[in-house]
């Protein structure tokens, strides 16, 4: 029953081989920190929210790091994380409509990008916040087909089908609107 | 092929203006500065203070507000202990050194009501003794690695069962862990933190620690 001070040198350097995970998880969010802070405030416009979901990003990142042992694509599999926390606050926001405006008309700078306010606003109406986020990961951040697939689960044929569908939902979209 | 390409095209026109949008970074470059200015204000009163203040807090009890007063009564150690951690310690010195039994500081107790202590050494590694239970050393806390993490083993069926406790820096607010597939969090009260999982358990059993610090911040534990 006494674990004595050899034991614990030992459970120490168990704790040790895992923090090659850690420390990749570390190295990956120094890589990729402003990115994914990015598309978070990109997927939820409240620059106060984004800051709690990259937040909740990192700890699920520390939490699943063992997966990193099976991932082709680390990027990739760090922006799957986000983007389920963009679409689950996304969907809880949904429920909290009125309070998450307020909150997102508070951060708002004061003098508003009308631009950016009138895309996300035509995307909120338009695009379902799957696809908005697939159209937002595969045209500002870059990544493809196959590594979107790896994120949502589903094969790179369908995320090209998705990707088309969308794309033509949001071009119909600014057509009438125009 | 071409329409595609130009509705791709027309995408990346469309969605442009969110490239303008402004980036958030994590919290913890804010917590890295408040740490710094509390370095400094700490360097501050230390050198107004000095004396054995100074000692202390440079110690291996640096950043364990619940250890850092003179000895009482309580933090006296059992003649039992004692003989027990002298027993432990190899006769031609080791890495840890040998424990300075008057630096013992009693810190919390475990669910069981085993006494937990906290023991400098001669090569100031910091040392966390459960009276007849188990004794753990190490580095002496910094923020990097905030906190002492040990579990001792179940005995078994019958036996007395598994405990996962230690010792954490000023600031930690709690832990949190991995444990048998669930995620836990317990509170960290004067410096020390305690878990009995409801099942049996072995130290394998428990991974992913993290600390949740006083301001929000979450860090994960080296």
């Amino acid at each position: 029953m006494t674990a004595g001070a050899d034991d614990t040198v030992r459970l120490w350097a168990a704790q040790r081989r895992d923090d090659v995970f850690a420390a990749q998880v570390d190295e990956l969010f120094r890589r990729c920190e402003r990115r994914i802070g990015k598309y978070l405030v990109q997927m939820v416009g409240d620059r106060g929210l984004a800051e709690d979901l990259l937040q909740d990003v990192f700890h699920d990142a520390f939490r699943t790091r063992e997966q990193l042992r099976h991932v082709r694509n680390a990027d990739a599999w760090l922006f799957g994380i986000a983007r389920n926390r963009a679409l689950n606050a996304l969907r809880k926001g949904r429920r909290l409509q009125a309070a998450l405006t307020r909150l997102a008309r508070r951060s708002e700078p004061s003098e508003p990008d009308h631009e950016l306010v009138a895309l996300r606003d035509l995307l909120e109406r338009h695009v379902a916040p799957e696809d908005r986020s697939l159209l937002i990961l595969r045209y500002l951040h870059g990544f493809d087909a196959l590594e979107l697939g790896e994120m949502t689960g589903r094969s790179a044929e369908a995320v090209r089908q998705r990707l088309a569908r969308a794309r033509a939902k949001l071009i119909a979209a600014t057509t009438e609107e125009d | 092929m071409v329409a595609v390409s130009h509705d791709e095209e027309r995408i990346r026109e469309l969605l442009a203006p969110f490239d303008r949008v402004e980036t958030v970074t994590l919290r913890r470059t804010r917590w890295r500065r408040t740490w710094l200015t509390l370095a400094v204000a700490l360097g501050v009163a230390l050198l107004v203070g000095g004396g054995v203040a100074f000692a202390t807090r440079i110690g291996p009890f640096s950043g364990i507000s619940a250890a850092d007063h003179s000895q009482r009564a309580q933090d006296v150690l059992d003649p039992a202990v004692v003989a027990e951690l002298r027993a432990d310690e190899a006769p031609g010195g080791d890495q840890v050194g040998t424990r300075d039994i008057q630096s013992a500081r009693l810190v919390g107790s475990l669910p069981s009501g085993r006494h937990v202590y906290v023991v400098t050494t001669s090569k100031a590694r910091l040392c966390v003794v459960v009276a007849r239970l188990a004794e753990s050393c190490g580095n002496p806390l910094t923020q990097t690695e905030p906190l002492t993490f040990t579990v001792v083993d179940s005995d078994g069926p019958g036996g007395e069962p598994a405990v996962a406790y230690g010792v954490a820096r000023d600031g930690v607010k709690s832990v949190s862990f991995i444990v048998g597939g669930r995620h836990e969090t317990v509170p960290v009260r004067s410096n020390m933190f305690a878990y009995q999982p409801p099942a049996f358990v072995t130290s394998d059993s428990f991974s992913s620690v993290m600390v949740t610090l006083a301001n929000g911040a979450i860090q994960s534990v080296r």
